[in-house]
């Protein structure tokens, strides 16, 4: 059900036309792949970032 | 001069009559008092409706506009619906606590003046620690101590910067600064350190999740907001508050994904979405400023309803870590309902709150063309839903079965999550009632199929990322370390360092100084000694020949 909530939201574009403001926004399914894009490179980020920040739970009361 | 009966007052009265009040009495006035602060509020007229004086200078406690209204009656209202989530359950002294924690943001809403500003503002800083305080001891303690200390520096620094103000231009009125002196920055420093502004916002995640489960609807609310107001007031259009904001915004997100305390979450969140006010702020066009107003008009409702929602859980399991809870929307619909619609609003999905008051910052930031602030916020838009829209509540009330099966919210607390799920949606549908109290006139449609397309791509695409990548989200029995990793060890590392390394020195030059006094002692008795070159008499002529030797060593360097 996900899937087709998700298919219908980029195929809704075909009806209903997303007026960019900057050109590439416009783009079929641009806010799709821009979200898709920013949450996994945002988790890889994080996940990055937890190698070097990361301590044990205990890790200011020890 | 006094027009009108100051807001804060009543607060403050409240507050102080609560404790002194027992069962349904105490009930009845912490009820009671916000609603009527909520009522004075509104006869502030606009302009300084109250005037004092204080050394050589008029004082302004009470000064109406629109926006200053929009804030308070948000404080009150929060005032207000947090006393009924509290009032069966909180101690007696942290509702009253909390009272005059709100009187502080209410008494900075109106304050006319920098040295009223800073009374308030110091007044929030002393309650909020007690509501800090209220939390779970043992581990509070220290953590009071780190969130008292923090503020009484950010006041301080407020101070300082006051007074340079006054001395610089002999005027103490809240207008807008020009950070062209020191006075300013100092002023701004103090601000952004209660706005939770990099790289000083680890004491919010560090104090908030470890007051009591009541405690933190309260301090969810005023500490950060009456900031952004400040900021409003004080630096609108300052340049620099858009690279902070933004630098916020993407803090909150990355630390929330790493992290496992439920509240801890929404506390990172907090960070995350006060950043896009203050970016407004930085923007600082009228279309702007109303969505800095709107949005923590809007926040104020959904962060409190989703420390609600994580309050009842904590409060019914005694578990705040996302690895140990799970499964309970079986057991706990109301709650896990309520919680969703905060989640979903924090999100600004469409038809809740976020949706119709954060896009206004967006659209400031298109109008302004800044496009790499507008892809920026539309990524970061993305990157809440991830953080707090789902992970919140799926790891609490889906993931996996946990075995608890506690029961659904106390009725005060469900009545309290369901007036402000309600706000949620009333304002997500009909935003219109909301933008008429907003500082400048808005011509905005919230609603084309347009910017409904765009943001439902956006966020459920951003939730297909979290569920392909949720092997990597599970949480972990870890913190992550922050910049008050410097003050709670990095200080007592230093000075452990430099002690060693002063040891160290010291064994080291041990025999070398030993050495240098030997030998130095015997050449000083060879020069000093009676027979020594300098001890011993001279003869007449050779004294003559070193005179004459010096004077000339003198014209010569005098000539030179």
């Amino acid at each position: 059900m996900f899937s087709i909530a998700l298919a219908l939201t980029v195929l809704a574009q075909l009806v209903f036309p997303v007026k960019g403001y900057f050109g590439v926004d416009g783009w079929f399914g641009f806010g799709a792949l821009f979200g898709f894009g920013s949450c996994v490179l945002m988790v890889f980020g994080a996940k990055l970032l937890g190698l070097v920040l990361k301590r044990p739970d205990g890790y200011y009361h020890d | 001069m006094i027009e009108v009966l100051p807001p804060t007052l009543v607060l403050i009265a409240g507050g102080v009559l609560s404790a002194l009040m027992r069962g349904m009495l105490r009930s009845a006035v912490v009820l009671l008092t916000p609603l009527i602060t909520l009522y004075v509020i509104w006869q502030v007229p606009d302009g300084v409706a109250m005037t004092a004086h204080y050394l050589d200078f008029t004082s302004e406690p009470v000064e109406g506009s629109p926006l200053r209204r929009l804030f308070a009656s948000i404080f009150a209202f929060m005032a207000f619906v947090g006393a009924l989530f509290a009032f069966r359950h909180a101690k007696w002294y942290e509702l009253a606590a909390a009272h005059l924690y709100a009187a502080g943001a209410v008494g900075v809403s109106f304050a006319g003046d920098l040295i009223t500003l800073f009374v308030y503002w110091e007044l929030m800083a002393i309650f909020s620690t007690v509501v800090v305080w209220c939390g779970d001891r043992p581990k509070v303690h220290a953590a009071g101590i780190r969130y008292a200390a923090i503020h009484l520096a950010g006041g301080v620094i407020l101070m300082a910067g006051i007074e340079a103000i006054m001395v610089h231009t002999g005027s103490i009125e809240i207008l807008p600064l020009a950070l062209d002196n020191v006075g300013a920055w100092l002023v701004l420093a103090g601000v952004l350190l209660n706005a939770a502004a990099v790289p000083i916002s680890a004491w919010l995640s560090d104090a908030y999740p470890r007051s009591s489960p009541t405690g933190s609807v309260f301090l969810s609310a005023f500490t950060t907001k009456a900031a952004v107001l400040a900021l409003i007031l004080l630096f609108p259009g300052a340049g620099i508050l858009v690279p902070i904001g933004l630098a916020m915004i993407f803090y909150g997100i990355i630390y929330a994904l790493l992290e496992n305390d439920v509240r801890r979450i929404l506390a990172y969140s907090i960070v995350n979405q006060v950043g896009f006010m203050v970016c407004a702020v930085g923007i600082g066009t009228e279309v702007a400023i109303n969505g800095a107003a709107a949005h923590a008009f809007a926040h104020i409702i959904y962060k409190a309803l989703l420390f609600m929602s994580a309050g009842v859980v904590i409060y019914r399991t005694g578990e705040n870590l996302c690895s140990n809870l799970g499964g309970l929307y079986r057991t706990m619909p109301v709650t896990a309902v309520c919680g969703i619609i905060g989640a979903l609003s924090i999100s600004s999905f469409p038809l809740t709150s976020g949706f119709t008051t954060k896009s206004l910052i967006s659209e400031a930031a298109q109008l302004e063309g800044l496009t790499v602030v507008y892809f920026l916020l539309a990524a970061a838009s993305a990157g809440v839903f991830l953080h707090a829209g789902i992970k919140f509540p799926w790891f609490v009330f889906f993931q996996k079965d946990s075995g608890l099966r506690p029961k659904d919210a106390p009725w005060n607390m469900a009545a309290a999550m369901i007036i402000m799920s309600a706000a949620c949606i009333l304002i997500g549908v009909f935003p219109e009632p909301l933008y008429a109290l907003l500082p400048y006139p808005v011509v905005y449609e919230a609603y084309t199929a347009s910017k409904v397309i765009f943001y439902l791509q956006l966020l459920l695409f951003s939730g297909l990322a979290f569920f392909l990548l949720l092997p990597w989200m599970q949480r972990t029995l870890t913190i992550t370390l922050d910049v008050d990793w410097l003050w709670r060890r990095g200080l007592a590392r230093a000075w452990e360092g430099g002690t060693r390394l002063v040891d160290h020195a010291a064994a080291r030059l041990g025999p070398i100084r030993k050495r240098i006094a030997e030998s130095g002692g015997s050449t000083l008795a060879r020069t000093l000694s009676p027979s020594g070159v300098l001890g011993r008499s001279w003869q007449i002529g050779t004294t003559a020949l070193w005179v004459a030797v010096m004077l000339l060593a003198y014209v010569v360097i005098y000539m030179l």
